[in-house]
């Protein structure tokens, strides 16, 4: 797959529907988009930033956002809880501009930086009090929210402890809870998994998973890529543009062109033999890995498989191994951005062969 | 709640800190301790070296001994004839300075001239220059005095030799009064030629030092020529009679009288006060009217709570909301409802409760250790301090505000310290200051809080309706001005 423009599968809303989902938000719609961007974009003056950014969000489900480090997720994140004003194009939360957000919407939503906002005097148990009361919650909502908090993110012993005896995956924790322990319905996360043990993440993605289905929406930022799979959607931005917003198996097919096959023969592949199987399942790419094996792209691995198998058994082929093959995510995200990199770099190589 | 939850968190950060606390209260008071215990009222003596020429060596046992009478300011190292060698021994700090005593200086005064003694040093600091050239000024005006007393001891000394020809010449006076009234020519004459032999031995005695004689009366010509002037009047007398009634001659001689006796009792005067009296008529004594007796360590009391008070409020300040930035607690905020009013009354109650606590410490032990003394009312003692402290938060937010970093937070800090070392009136007073400059310490908290702490503290006074204008209606502004700011920069963060 190759890009000679800004991908055009990125969902675009359109002036009217967005228009509607909106006003619709505005009034406390359920199903309608919890987070809408229409172009926005935030130019530094360097040039860096994010550009012409369009994205839908629907309420109670996970957006994982995956980028390289620089590439603009922070500042997305940033632009969507109104830290930063958009330099062009319209986002809302929750139906508000995020710079203009009402006290109610404010109380709904939840903020953890990149950088964990603790006071190292401050005790675990105090911390998560001063984030509490911030949200003006009762002390005995406050009592039952925060033991809470801390058995999620496993620091129940820790209470009494300060910050400055926490180490930097216990740290990033309790951040984590002061970000979560007012229970908001809109959570922004800014790479809430750096720094955590595996164990303790796959437990955080459950809750978070939990969270979802309780109705809430969560904007992820994360380098971990193989954490696209617990999303609904997944955002991918590369040097400030969002070039993939897609279900993780839909990343997949957008990362190779359809669903992948792997085929392994009891016998030697022929070229006759390579072209009838592309021809059978109409691959868009049918490429040998080995003496017996090869890997084709299809549109739709399920349907192909067993019409694969079937024929290859009237020609009196054996088959020794046939599945779709699941690319880890890490692959994906590096195709995906590789992709849209050499797409770029031909388009205004392209350009300025037209100048000259 | 929220504000509440601010409060805690600052006065959590402070009492956490207990080091923090202990050196804030122990501090200031062990410095004030250590200066109360060190400090020497008086400097230690000048070393001095004589230079004197060979001639003048004579002197020397002289001069040495007048200095040595000089409450032991000055004490002579060692004398020499070369200024070199003298300069050479101030060089190496063997002596704080050099003497040099000019040629021969009585002849000099007797010349008509002052006799000029140079006095060299090699001090740098300001107030120690100052410190040589008064007691340099102090050591000769002393030594003028002693010599004035000296020659006026003398003098009255002299002018006894006076006092027989003036009862002599008084009595002349009236015997040629007598034989005027009586129209004895003759006898008047006689008694003329007496009183005038009189007059004359005074006239002939009289020396210049006999001039403080007359100095004594302002409205009266000097002794030698009134004397002078008696003689002539004598002498133009006309002695002849009119049908045996007293003659205007009479009437002058009854006035000569008087003048002799009034001499005579202006002489008497002279010679019974004290020489130093008359070297030194006039004296001047200062009485403090405030209800208590201050100290040195008193008085900087109020200026070492007022500098610790203010400079920890504006360290505070400053720096909390720059670290609140840094953290990324500014851009959390920013999206959690909470406003600025929150975030800045919050942090004001903690931080003045904090600063509480501290002032409470130090202000007992500056009461009852030190026992310095509070004649006002302790609500305007607190009062005071209380204002001082929210006005220097304001400071220290709007510093907080717009600056960019810890280190600048922490230097701008430290300019408002040093400003109000030297502005506040603090070490020095105010009106050494130029009026313009006086602006910048009317802007520092502390010029107001200080004056104000010494009024309450001294005088015993009321907080004036200055210090309520300056702190309180400056807090106001203060914060007004940290809430626009700060609006700013959280819907920016």
């Amino acid at each position: 797959m190759r890009f000679t423009e800004p991908p055009r599968w990125v969902p675009v809303v359109h002036d009217q529907r967005g228009a509607f989902l909106i006003e619709q938000q505005r009034h406390g719609h359920p199903n309608e988009p919890a987070i809408n961007a229409r172009r926005a974009s935030k130019v530094f003056a360097t040039g860096d930033g994010v550009h012409d950014m369009d994205l839908a969000v629907p309420s109670g489900s996970i957006f994982g956002f995956i980028g390289p480090s620089g590439a603009g997720k922070t500042t997305a994140v940033r632009m969507l809880t109104g830290a930063i004003e958009p330099t062009d194009g319209q986002v809302t939360v929750l139906g508000q501009a995020p710079t203009s957000f009402d006290h109610r919407t404010r109380s709904q939503i939840g903020y953890m930086p990149q950088l964990s906002v603790l006071y190292d005097n401050l005790s675990v148990a105090d911390n998560l009090k001063f984030f509490a009361s911030l949200y003006g919650m009762t002390r005995r909502r406050t009592e039952a929210a925060r033991n809470e908090m801390l058995e999620f993110v496993d620091l129940g012993d820790h209470r009494d402890k300060r910050v400055t005896e926490l180490s930097g995956g216990m740290r990033r924790r309790l951040s984590l809870a002061a970000t979560l322990v007012h229970e908001p319905r809109m959570i922004f996360l800014d790479e809430p998994t750096a720094g955590i043990d595996p164990v303790l993440r796959r437990r955080l993605w459950d809750h978070f998973t939990e969270m979802r289905d309780e109705g809430r929406t969560l904007f992820i930022t994360t380098q971990y890529v193989g954490e696209a799979a617990y999303c609904d959607r997944v955002g991918v931005i590369a040097d400030g543009r969002l070039i993939a917003d897609e279900t993780p198996d839909g990343l997949r097919r957008a990362a190779f062109g359809g669903d992948i096959v792997h085929l392994e023969l009891e016998q030697p592949l022929s070229t006759d033999l390579i072209r009838d199987i592309s021809n059978l399942v109409s691959a868009t790419a049918c490429q040998p890995y080995s003496m017996r094996g090869l890997r084709i792209v299809v549109e739709e691995a399920a349907l192909s498989l067993p019409e694969l198998t079937t024929w290859l058994a009237s020609q009196g082929v054996s088959v020794a191994q046939a599945e779709e093959h699941m690319p880890p995510f890490d692959d994906v995200f590096v195709e995906l951005v590789e992709e849209y990199r050499a797409a770029t770099t031909d388009t205004s190589t392209e350009g300025e062969r037209v100048v000259a | 709640m929220k504000v509440v939850a601010f409060a805690r968190k600052e006065l959590v950060d402070i009492v956490r800190q207990p080091r923090l606390l202990l050196t804030l209260i122990l501090g200031p008071f062990l410095i004030l301790a250590l200066f109360a215990a060190g400090y020497q009222r008086s400097a230690g003596a000048m070393r001095a070296v004589l230079v004197v020429s060979e001639q003048d060596m004579k002197l020397l046992n002289e001069l040495e001994d007048r200095l040595a009478e000089l409450n032991r300011s000055i004490v002579v190292q060692e004398t020499t004839e070369s200024q070199e060698e003298a300069l050479e021994i101030l060089r190496r700090g063997n002596a704080d300075a050099v003497v040099v005593v000019p040629p021969d200086p009585y002849g000099t005064v007797r010349g008509g001239d002052q006799a000029l003694f140079v006095l060299l040093h090699d001090t740098q600091d300001p107030f120690e220059q100052a410190t040589i050239r008064l007691t340099a000024r102090a050591a000769i005006d002393e030594m003028n005095r002693e010599l004035l007393a000296e020659a006026i001891s003398t003098g009255q000394r002299e002018t006894a030799d006076f006092n027989p020809f003036l009862t002599a010449s008084r009595e002349s006076a009236v015997a040629l009064r007598t034989a005027l009234e009586a129209g004895d020519t003759a006898a008047a004459e006689a008694e003329r030629s007496v009183l005038e032999t009189h007059l004359a031995s005074i006239d002939e005695q009289i020396t210049p030092a006999d001039s403080l004689v007359a100095a004594l009366d302002g409205d009266r010509p000097e002794s030698n020529r009134q004397v002078t002037a008696l003689r002539q009047r004598i002498a133009a007398l006309d002695l002849s009679t009119t049908d045996g009634t007293p003659t205007s001659a009479a009437q002058e001689v009854r006035t000569i009288e008087a003048e002799i006796e009034d001499l005579e009792s202006t002489l008497s005067q002279f010679q019974t006060i004290a020489p130093d009296v008359l070297v030194s008529p006039l004296a001047v004594d200062t009485e403090l009217i405030s209800p208590v007796e201050v100290t040195l360590t008193d008085f900087y009391a109020p200026g070492v709570i007022a500098l610790l008070l203010q400079h920890l409020a504006i360290t505070f300040a400053a720096m909390s909301l720059v670290r609140e930035r840094s953290l990324g607690a500014t851009e959390v905020f920013g999206i959690a409802p909470v406003g600025p009013s929150h975030i800045l009354i919050g942090k004001y109650l903690g931080y003045t409760i904090g600063a509480g606590v501290i002032a409470l410490g130090l202000n007992t032990l500056l009461l009852t250790v030190f026992e310095v003394p509070l004649a006002g009312s302790m609500a305007a003692f607190v009062t005071i301090q209380l204002l001082l402290t929210l006005a220097s938060l304001g400071v220290g937010f709007v510093i907080s505000s717009i600056v960019s970093t810890d280190h600048q937070a922490v230097n701008a800090a430290m300019i408002v310290l040093l400003l109000s070392i030297f502005f506040s009136g603090f070490f020095l007073s105010l009106d050494r200051l130029l009026p313009e400059v006086r602006v910048v310490s009317w802007m520092l908290p502390i010029t107001h809080a200080l004056d104000s702490l010494r009024d309450v503290m001294f005088r015993g006074a009321p907080i004036d309706l200055r210090t309520w204008i300056a702190l309180g209606g400056g807090s106001l502004v203060l914060y007004a001005v940290s809430w626009l700011l700060m609006r700013r920069r959280v819907g920016a963060a």
